[in-house]
């Protein structure tokens, strides 16, 4: 049952807009591939086209090895929840489940029996004579997954299921959401614009702006190591500090001048091709740049800076200063006492400097990491054919071996 | 209503002001002299033999329950109301309806120039004055007319063979932009992502438009044969136009019966007891389709 999904060199366009330009993009059999990006990046559009609903201007569209570039929507076997629900109004809870596996001639008999099942693994058992209008907002969230879930379809496609739902009940379908794919396994697009949903459920997290994929990869990677400006202020919250900052090479030995300070880069981290020396921009997240007072002895620099803005978010604080000409973010912990105008020391662990090219945004600095998308690959496939094999056991996320401190 | 001690009067209840009343009297006057006072009058006058000219026209009277037994021995009132059905029932009902809402289905995944270009010529047939439309059909359906011509019988006047299909057909060809209209409308509002959810899911065409879009579509169905059974019960002006009733009373409908009673034969209170029988059907109607919208609610 398991499908892999594959886009090559999809575009879409809309009149003279494009939507999508030269996707390519493979989710796994069996993966959690999660489409982020802000509103209007092509995201959706992209999910349309999977699911039937748009057709690709140009490229392929595959699903197992099948070309679907024309076939219709009911054809595709897959299971879309709509960010709407889409539920059909005037049909209760139990003909909403049943009317896919209606409209494909199940028999009687079989279809009765996985309404059922699917109203027990969803606790719907109950609400099965309810019309959607009768249903609070968390249930027919339900019953939209139940509709997708009872027709053991190729690929689940979801627009963004969760955004109407009230923070309470997102952070508990997020996890609901996360238990069905491990119990399930069903190869799943989730397309969402918020980057929190991407990090804690996607096995791989596509990020994509103005129609153009930006990055592919395994949520720890893509947060300590963005391509570029788009992806390290889209992924993480709250966002990635920009700081302008300036590259210079003396004797050899490279290094980046920003808010006042100098800093060697160490020679395990490269410079990614011909770097000429000029203006960059540094990023820094608001977690590596800390109260001095809290810091361990990584962060080895020291800024001077004026506090601006305090936001206390109760388990930590977001203090917003003034540095050399700078504003900055940077993660306090609760109750530091700090206030506004207050003079604080920063301190900043150099190994987490990222670093982009002024002009292109790209980054210019190849941070070694551990975790790769192999390493998540290997281990994922391990679990497959453990699970295959007939066992029941997981093992915990995928261990990521912490990162090297050095730049 | 819920009373909490100790905190005085509610805040929020509805607050009624005498001085209203005076500002809504103009209002009230005018519609209890123009509307509400003629029809209780012709309530009236159906009771009555009140005719249009001579003695009776002054000095007319109660007659209780006279003219409902003349009605019941008249055979043209019967045969009337029979052809009034067939109009009403085939020509709008069923006729306009379903065709109204088959251009609808059709000119919604239409490509734009053909959905305007269609729904330009079905919504001037609409337009135009009802005694045009009824001189077009008049020619079309003569002997020697197109009609004739293109089923090769060109000495066949239609509208003496069959007059009540010709008046229909007539009928529908005009008012099918108005159930194409309300249809229209009512596609467009529905939700889309139910509809591709449906599409998604594997129904077929004819499973998404049975089981989704038509009871997605009742409350604007309603409406609609609602409104059509209304406008269509008092269709007058295109009959009159094409056949005067006839041939014979072939196409007498109610309210050409009601026009020949009351002004040609000047029996004003027959005449309006007849009308008053059409306002009973059109009650009758109004209340089957009332009573189906709410059992959907």
């Amino acid at each position: 049952m398991l499908a892999e999904v594959k886009f090559e060199g999809v575009h879409k366009i809309f009149g003279t807009e494009t939507a999508v330009e030269d996707l390519n993009l493979s989710v796994e059999a069996g993966e959690f591939m999660v489409l982020v990006g802000p509103s209007g990046c092509g995201k959706t559009t992209t999910l349309r086209m999977l699911a039937g609903l748009e057709r690709p201007s140009y490229g392929r569209i595959l699903i197992g090895d099948r070309l679907v570039n024309n076939v219709p929507p009911r054809f595709r076997d897959v299971a879309m929840v709509f960010q709407s629900y889409a539920l059909y109004p005037h049909m209760n809870v139990h003909d909403n489940l049943a009317f896919g596996m209606r409209a494909h001639g199940a028999a009687s008999l079989l279809v009765e029996q996985r309404v059922k099942e699917t109203a027990d693994v969803l606790g719907l058992g109950n609400l099965l004579k309810r019309r959607p209008s009768e249903l609070s907002g968390g249930q027919r969230q339900r019953v939209a997954l139940g509709r997708a879930l009872i027709r053991q379809p190729q690929v689940f496609l979801m627009d963004e299921p969760l955004s109407n739902l009230d923070a309470g009940l997102r952070v508990q379908m997020r996890a609901e959401l996360s238990r069905l794919h491990e119990r399930f396994r069903v190869t799943t697009m989730y397309v969402t614009h918020d980057q929190v949903e991407a990090m804690t459920m996607g096995d791989r997290i596509a990020v994509m702006n103005s129609g153009r994929l930006q990055q592919v990869d395994v949520p720890e990677t893509l947060y300590d190591n963005p391509v570029n400006l788009f992806v390290a202020g889209f992924i993480g919250s709250p966002r990635m500090n920009f700081i302008k900052g300036v590259l210079t090479t003396r004797d050899g030995k490279a290094a980046v001048r920003f808010m006042g300070a100098t800093v060697p880069l160490s020679s395990s981290s490269k410079l990614i091709g011909d770097t000429a020396d000029g203006d960059v921009t540094v990023g820094v997240r608001p977690e590596d740049m800390m109260w001095r007072k809290a810091a361990g002895p990584d962060s080895s620099l020291t800024f001077s800076a004026e506090v601006d803005v305090v936001e206390p978010m109760g388990h930590e604080a977001y203090v917003t200063v003034l540095c050399a000409g700078e504003t900055v973010t940077s993660r306090f912990p609760p109750r530091s006492g700090v206030r506004t105008r207050e003079r604080v020391d920063l301190a900043l662990n150099p190994a987490r400097l990222h670093l982009f090219d002024a002009r292109t945004g790209e980054s210019i600095l190849q941070r070694p990491v551990a975790g790769s998308a192999e390493a998540l690959k290997s281990a994922r496939e391990a679990w497959i054919e453990e699970s295959s094999a007939g066992r029941d056991l997981r093992p915990q996320a995928p261990v990521v071996p912490t990162q090297s401190e050095e730049v | 209503m819920a009373v909490v001690a100790g905190l005085g009067p509610r805040l929020d209840r509805e607050r009624f002001q005498w001085s209203s009343l005076a500002m809504l009297t103009p209002a009230l006057a005018l519609l209890g002299l123009l509307f509400v006072f003629p029809v209780l009058y012709a309530g009236y006058l159906g009771f009555t033999n009140l005719a249009l000219v001579g003695a009776r026209s002054r000095d007319y009277s109660f007659t209780g329950l006279d003219n409902v037994v003349r009605m019941l021995g008249d055979y043209v009132f019967v045969k009337s109301a029979w052809l009034t059905l067939i109009f009403v029932v085939g020509s709008a009902i069923v006729g306009q309806s379903v065709l109204g809402m088959a251009l609808a289905l059709l000119l919604r995944n239409a490509v734009v120039p053909i959905r305007l270009i269609v729904g330009s010529i079905v919504i001037v047939a609409w337009v135009l004055p009802e005694i045009t439309v009824a001189l077009v059909w008049y020619a079309f359906s003569q002997a020697g007319g197109t009609l004739s011509i293109l089923l090769r019988h060109s000495d066949t006047n239609f509208l003496v063979v069959v007059p009540m299909l010709i008046v229909s057909l007539a009928n529908l060809w005009r008012n099918v932009a108005f159930s194409m209209l309300v249809f229209s409308a009512g596609l467009r509002n529905l939700p889309t992502e139910v509809l591709e959810a449906a599409e998604v899911e594997g129904a077929s065409v004819w499973r998404r438009y049975r089981q989704v879009i038509l009871p997605l579509l009742k409350p604007t169905i309603l409406t609609n044969l609602l409104l059509v059974t209304i406008l269509n019960l008092s269709e007058f002006t295109l009959i009159y136009a094409m056949t005067q009733g006839g041939p014979g009373i072939e196409t007498m409908t109610l309210p050409l019966y009601v026009y020949q009673e009351a002004f040609v034969f000047h029996q004003l209170g027959y005449g309006t007891a007849i009308s008053l029988v059409l306002v009973l059907i059109g009650a009758v109607f109004s209340l089957l389709f009332v009573r189906a919208a709410r059992s959907q609610a």
